[in-house]
């Protein structure tokens, strides 16, 4: 069950991509995420999928901590939730063995 | 890096601000801000003055559309997003209403008002029964026959003959092509139940209109009239032919059995035979008088023309759709559509719709 206490979440093929990275190298931020999706992942869709993950509970995030004071915005960086991270390895194991199920 | 105090001149203020006016603080924070930041933290990495510049901001301000966009239709507060969508798009609709109308309109009013004449033909098949007639006999049958109109009433020969009677070409049109092309634009030919044709005709005025279908009703019926002939005559000309030859070959025929019958007996079996090749005659030349009856029947039918006019080619008492009224009417229709969103979203309604998404 979910945080929520819903149903079990899906992940479409976006929010796995993002889950993958995510608790593969820790703290992103999102046009990083894009850069190292190799084209999975778009600029414009990105964060709209980046929030709607964090309400699900898969992701948190937090404003990175700016040590200058150049004026930028703080960038807003993201990591997978242990939630997120169970739900991406039954989801790993459900497609491998439905892989193998099918190859047999 | 860019310097403190200059975060004015960095991609993405404005986009900010826009946001925070139109948008709740959570969406602000967890959407418009991280590719705001993402933007600036990439622009300021790059010189000054660069083309790579100029591409990440548009590729930035890509991203926020894109994401505002889909902000508005699949995230939280639904209508409320929509509402803002409107608002932000507002001044946007009313002057595309407004191209759209003065296009309409404009359009409307210049085009000429057209009017339809209709006549109806009959294709009255043929009299003959398709066992007696041969292979380009046959040809003649209602499909085809169908095919024909249409091939004839395009054909460039006589839409020629129109534009001359009509003086098309020096009256509206210049140039044979153009007046040809016109012509085909403006005709109609749909093939209608029980061997009906309808032949229609479109022209700015209604007596030119209803002139000029009668016109290629009569020119069709009278060719179809002058091919039937042709082909009645090529017919007893054949047969014609025909009967002369079998008629010279009965009389070689007697003029051989005569002097047989004369010697005696013994010649029994050649007369048989003989006599056999007689009868052959006699049979042929009566399938022959069969076939000559039967173009006669061919002929009858050329009499009746093939073709018959069920209605006379009417005068159109209005124009046709859409008139000049109802084409304003339709430009009022798609403009309204267009605006009646920003139309409906009004000061009042935006100030209720902001509040409720903040």
């Amino acid at each position: 069950m979910s945080p929520s206490g819903q149903e079990f979440p899906r992940l479409s093929s976006k929010e796995k991509v993002i889950l993958d990275l995510l608790a593969e190298r820790g703290r992103m931020y999102g046009l990083q995420l894009v850069s190292d999706s190799h084209g999975k992942l778009k600029r414009g869709t990105v964060y709209v999928t980046l929030g709607r993950m964090e309400q699900k509970g898969l992701i948190e995030s937090e404003p990175e901590k700016l040590t200058d004071d150049s004026g930028l915005v703080p960038r807003r960086m993201y990591r997978a939730t242990s939630y997120g991270v169970r739900v991406l390895e039954i989801w790993t194991r459900l497609a491998r063995e439905l892989v193998w199920e099918v190859g047999r | 890096m860019t310097h403190v105090g200059d975060y004015r001149r960095l991609p993405g203020f404005r986009l900010r601000r826009f946001a925070e006016k139109r948008l709740d603080r959570s969406a602000v924070e967890m959407l418009v801000l991280p590719i705001i930041a993402d933007l600036q933290h990439e622009y300021s990495s790059l010189p000054r003055s660069t083309v790579a510049r100029l591409l990440v901001l548009l590729g930035g301000y890509w991203g926020y559309w894109k994401a505002i966009g889909l902000h508005m239709v699949t995230g939280p507060r639904r209508k409320g997003n929509l509402m803002v969508g409107f608002s932000m798009r507002r001044w946007t609709l009313l002057i595309f209403a407004s191209i759209i109308f003065a296009g309409t309109a404009t359009y409307g009013w210049f085009r000429p008002v057209m009017y339809r004449s209709e006549t109806r033909l009959l294709i009255e098949p043929a009299l003959v029964s398709d066992g007696e007639l041969t292979a380009s006999e046959i040809k003649d049958r209602v499909e085809s026959q169908a095919q024909s109109i249409v091939q004839l009433l395009e054909s460039r020969s006589m839409l020629e003959r129109i534009v001359e009677e009509f003086r098309l070409r020096e009256n509206r049109v210049p140039g044979m092509e153009n007046a040809i092309k016109s012509i085909r634009k403006n005709i109609e030919i749909a093939k209608g139940p029980e061997n009906v044709i309808s032949i229609a005709y479109r022209a700015p005025d209604a007596r030119a209109a209803q002139a000029i279908t009668h016109r290629m009703a009569e020119v069709l019926i009278v060719s179809n009239l002058t091919s039937m002939r042709m082909k009645a005559m090529e017919k007893v000309r054949f047969l014609d032919n025909q009967l002369k030859r079998a008629k010279l070959e009965l009389a070689e025929s007697l003029g051989r059995t005569s002097p047989v019958k004369v010697q005696g007996s013994y010649h029994q079996q050649l007369l048989f035979l003989e006599q056999a090749q007689l009868q052959q005659h006699v049979d042929e030349i009566d399938r022959m008088k069969f076939k000559a009856r039967m173009a006669a029947d061919a002929i009858a039918d050329v009499s009746s023309g093939g073709y018959r006019i069920l209605d006379d080619a009417s005068l159109a008492e209005s124009p046709m759709f859409p008139t000049r009224a109802q084409f304003f009417g339709l430009g009022i229709a798609a403009a309204l559509v267009v605006a009646l969103p920003s139309v409906l979203v009004s000061r009042k309604g935006l100030r209720g719709s902001a509040q409720s998404a903040s």
